[in-house]
């Protein structure tokens, strides 16, 4: 009675605890510290060293935007436009993990048997998420702080408005994307197919930001009046997002006035905004909870004839189960194949003028056979973001012993997690590079197969490179599942390497159609994507354990 | 069936978890294998499933390596650990269809047998449900059935009795005496030592990763009860 009584009475105490346990584990952190295994220490590392190469590609990423604009003569949207990015990608980044973080996770039962409030333990759970968003926060706004004084005299009071406005930037976004995620679960713990319900709402919010987002990039009329009325373009665009998102103006006019009373109101907003945030999630907080905890048992199965299949299937059947099982999986596996079907839907609507003349207003114009034959890339470079493939093997957990004490070679394991990939990966892949075809009607048949060709052999990569990713970092020792799928290193590498190596290879493909090159530059780029997923599939063939 | 010859096992932070461990399980043989906590029971038990890799010595399960050629082990074996952590995203039939599929056990044989020891452990009329559902003993029932199906040559158990209400717990053991009636070698640890008692023809005691007692559970206990003697060899290690 009397610990539960001090930690009562001290709940920053039980507060900090709770925060301190959960960021312990994240990023394998304690397991750096502690781990004793030099093999499990190495892969700890290896992981660490991921994170930091992902975060030195987002700061110089950001740097380049700000120093971009300044070069532009656009520096004053730069506070605007490093505040206002932040907080779309701390809205896509928190909604989905909200839910399982937030809600249904694994830890509740033991959490609420602990003497501390639901407002402590909403409280540490926020705090966890709002630390990894606030290193990205930071990662985005202090490059582009720094580039922004390269081309705006800086005032001492303009250092001490970025330093006060990065601590608090997260905080409104966060709160809006949880109570997103919050919807969701409520939603989803009173309806019987709680997976399809929450895979649908999560699209449905996924892609309602990214039109918001769309619509803050939109305002470019053209090249020339773009280069013409700067000073305009400007004030249009801070414009657009102060009105999308009002918090903005603040961290704004703040520094256009070089006063503080702007921020320090921000800091206000955010602040009452967020407890009160706190106090209504905490009302529903253990009904929606016990709800998505509760499992229907009905014990009413009476011996049927079983169907048998080969061990290659019956992993197979494993994954398919494993992944409808899991919304957070579903989402996050397949909003990009989700993304490259919107783009190919978007070419058949547009048609094929239009498409190449958005290309063209993007600065490629005259480069016809280039852009016809850079497309099939850039919806791949959509497919390769994701893939099951990076994370199934992490996803088995504390059930990898079933699969290690099975007569199964690890190969069979490898292959029927790369035959699930390609399920989905393929299929959507065919069917992307058939609604480009119809769309932008290739008049030759050879530009025409690589439409087909390009995305289908880019999922077989990225499907091969992704379990590769996975044998090499794998993380079996997670209480939430979305720490592989989505904070995984070897599920972020395969996000960026495949957004990252499709984007290049359609730039190239189109610089190269300049000189007459598109088609013979396609065709070499989708034989050495053949020849990588080849090489990569024989390595793990080969591979002795798991 | 099982042979471990001076097997040890090391792990990363350097600790020795167990050192020169020398065993023979024969068929027939009901093997209790019994220490404290951290002792090396765990670590022995999924290195000779082949779930834990080692370095040091040699574990050969009829005839074959367990390193060299771990599927001819695996195949006529079945481990069942101390926590079954279980597909939960699968119903208890799919489970025990899916562990079928991968032994190849003929459709005719699978059903039979899964219906047998559904029925003797209760659980047939929960077989639809999501495993998710299951409470820890219908977990550790569902793991036992997995590990029947196949019908194996050696069983290895870490802790079966744990969370099994008494009537699972006499059902495994009438089990256990029918399979080594058969030609079966099990092989299993545990704290309870009156079961082991009772159960095992013979024991192996280990302490700190070594071997301190090991035979038939006559000669290792003489007069005395297998508690006692624990203790005896503990304390005195």
């Amino acid at each position: 009675m009397s610990s539960a009584g001090s930690v009562k009475s001290r709940p920053g105490k039980g507060l900090w605890t709770l925060v301190r346990a959960q960021l312990m584990t994240s990023f394998g952190l304690n397991m750096v510290v502690h781990e004793k295994d030099k093999k499990k220490h190495g892969r700890y590392i290896a992981r660490l060293i991921a994170y930091l190469f992902l975060s030195l590609m987002v700061i110089g990423y950001s740097y380049g935007i700000g120093y971009g604009l300044g070069f532009l003569g656009m520096s004053s949207v730069v506070p605007a436009m490093s505040f206002a990015v932040s907080c779309i990608m701390i809205l896509l980044f928190t909604m989905l993990k909200s839910v399982a973080v937030l809600f249904g996770f694994k830890d509740y039962d033991m959490l609420m048997s602990l003497p501390v409030s639901n407002k402590v333990v909403i409280t540490s759970k926020f705090l966890y998420m709002y630390v990894s968003n606030e290193l990205l926060t930071m990662g985005i706004l202090i490059p582009m702080a720094v580039a922004y004084s390269l081309w705006t005299p800086v005032h001492a009071v303009d250092i001490l408005i970025w330093v006060l406005a990065i601590p608090v930037a997260p905080l409104i976004p966060m709160t809006i994307a949880t109570v997103l995620g919050a919807v969701i679960a409520a939603i989803t713990s009173r309806v019987k197919h709680k997976n399809l319900i929450s895979v649908i709402l999560s699209f449905i919010m996924i892609f309602a930001i990214m039109l918001f987002n769309i619509r803050l990039n939109s305002s470019q009329e053209s090249d020339a009046e773009f280069y013409m009325n700067i000073k305009i373009i400007s004030s249009m665009l801070t414009d657009k997002m102060n009105r999308l998102y009002p918090p903005v103006r603040l961290f704004q006019n703040s520094l256009s006035e070089h006063s503080v009373l702007p921020v320090l109101l921000l800091i206000l907003i955010s602040v009452v905004w967020y407890l009160i945030f706190v106090t209504v999630v905490s009302i529903g907080f253990n009904q929606i909870n016990s709800r998505l905890k509760a499992r229907q048992a009905k014990a009413q199965y009476k011996m049927q004839e079983l169907k048998t299949s080969s061990p290659l299937m019956a992993l197979v059947k494993k994954e398919i189960g494993r992944f409808l099982s899991s919304p957070g999986y579903i989402v996050n596996c397949t909003v990009g194949s989700a993304m490259a079907i919107i783009f190919a839907v978007f070419c058949v609507i547009k048609g094929p003028e239009e498409v190449i003349r958005t290309f063209a207003a993007e600065g490629f114009s005259g480069f016809t056979t280039g852009i016809l034959c850079a497309i099939p890339f850039f919806a791949s470079a959509l497919l390769g973001m994701t893939c099951t493939s990076a994370a199934s093997l992490s996803l088995e957990g504390k059930n990898l012993w079933i699969v290690k004490s099975l007569p199964l070679e690890p190969k069979i394991i490898l292959k029927s997690k790369i035959i699930f990939d390609l399920l989905i990966g393929v299929s959507t892949a065919f069917i992307c590079g058939v609604l480009l075809l119809i769309a932008i009607k290739p008049a030759d048949f050879i530009t025409a197969v690589w439409f087909i060709a390009t995305p289908v052999s880019f999922k077989l990569f990225t499907a091969v490179w992704g379990m590769f990713l996975n044998v090499k970092l794998p993380n079996y020792e997670w209480e939430n599942e979305m720490v592989v799928i989505k904070q995984g290193g070897a599920s972020t590498i395969s996000v960026f390497s495949g957004l990252i190596l499709g984007g290049v290879l359609g730039v190239v493909v189109l610089l190269l159609g300049f000189i007459g090159f598109a088609v013979l530059a396609a065709a070499v780029a989708t034989a050495l994507l053949l020849l990588a997923a080849a090489a990569l599939y024989r390595v793990l063939m080969n591979v002795k354990a798991i | 069936m099982i042979e471990i010859k001076n097997f040890s096992k090391q792990y990363g932070n350097g600790k020795r978890a167990v050192d020169d461990l020398t065993l023979t399980i024969e068929a027939g043989d009901i093997y209790g294998f019994i220490g404290h906590n951290g002792a090396g029971k765990s670590t022995t038990i999924k290195s000779i499933a082949g779930v834990l890799d080692f370095e040091e010595g040699a574990i050969m399960i009829d005839g074959h390596s367990i390193k060299a050629d771990p599927i001819a082990c695996k195949q006529i074996m079945a481990y069942i650990p101390d926590n079954p952590d279980l597909y939960e995203h699968l119903t208890g039939i799919q489970y025990l269809n899916f562990i079928g599929d991968i032994f190849s056990v003929p459709k005719d044989k699978r059903e039979e047998r899964i219906k047998r020891y559904g029925d003797l452990f209760g659980m047939t009329s929960s077989f639809g449900d999501l495993i998710s559902s299951y409470s820890h003993g219908m977990k550790q029932k569902l793991a036992i059935i997995s590990a029947l199906i196949h019908k194996p040559k050696v069983l290895l158990l870490d802790e079966p009795f744990v969370g099994l209400d008494p009537k699972a717990t006499l059902d495994l053991k009438n089990i256990m005496h029918e399979m080594c009636a058969e030609g079966c070698a099990i092989f299993f640890s545990t704290h309870v030592l009156e079961v082991a008692e009772k159960l095992c023809n013979k024991i192996a005691i280990i302490n700190e990763g070594k071997l301190v007692e090991s035979g038939e559970m006559e000669t290792v206990i003489k007069n005395q009860s297998l508690e006692e003697v624990f203790m005896e060899v503990v304390e005195n290690e």
